[in-house]
């Protein structure tokens, strides 16, 4: 995602709350400290569709608020 | 236990000793003398990557007040596909999409390769991906 904010996409990354600061930390890395993280509960993988839907509401206002951001 | 005369098997025998003496051991004053050996010199590795550099960054993109382009890359990680397929059709939902691009890595422990990269660049606005377990 890093490369793909250097190539001037718009990059955003679903990272489970446990991730967090590992996802700071390799954005701080890569260069790209402002990459947005769209918060969910961890975990997510073996999780029922209804835990997964759970995490994806979770996750979408981050993402419309981020579009609307870079709307204006 | 009497070893055969195999350097390379006492040699092994030496290295396994010294390996398994406990770890207090090695923190005794004088315990590198007593050995009759120096002490080695000690590396010490910061785990700290460098931060790469950002001169070749190019300007982000602003979205027009038209459709987006949304570009989703799946990390194949259990669940990814899913979520990241509920979160799409939130945002055509809620935002204009005119096209979504998606593709997934062969495996979570790769990067995304240049073509993947390259399509994405010419094809998406924005690209969704997730980091979870």
């Amino acid at each position: 995602m890093a490369q793909l904010t250097k190539r001037g996409l718009i990059a955003a990354v679903v990272c489970s709350d446990t991730f967090m600061k590992l996802g700071t930390a390799q954005a701080n890395v890569f260069g790209v400290p402002d990459l947005p993280l769209l918060e969910i509960r961890h975990p997510l993988g073996g999780q029922s569709m209804e835990t997964v839907r759970e995490r994806a509401a979770a996750a979408l206002p981050q993402l419309l608020k981020l579009l609307r951001e870079k709307r204006s | 236990m009497r070893l055969p005369a195999l350097p390379g098997l006492r040699a092994a025998a030496n290295i396994a000793a010294w390996r398994f003496l406990p770890l207090a051991a090695y923190c005794l004053p004088g315990f590198y003398v007593l050995k009759g050996t120096t002490m080695a010199k000690i590396f010490l590795v910061a785990p700290d990557a460098p931060m790469e550099d950002v001169t070749q960054m190019r300007p982000g993109r602003k979205l027009g007040s038209g459709g987006i382009r949304l570009g989703v890359l799946d990390n194949s990680k259990a669940n990814a596909d899913h979520l990241l397929n509920l979160i799409v059709e939130g945002v055509k939902k809620e935002v204009e999409v005119d096209t979504v691009v998606m593709k997934r890595k062969p495996t979570s422990s790769r990067p995304a390769t240049d073509e993947m990269l390259d399509e994405f660049a010419r094809e998406a606005d924005l690209v969704l991906s997730a980091m979870a377990d």
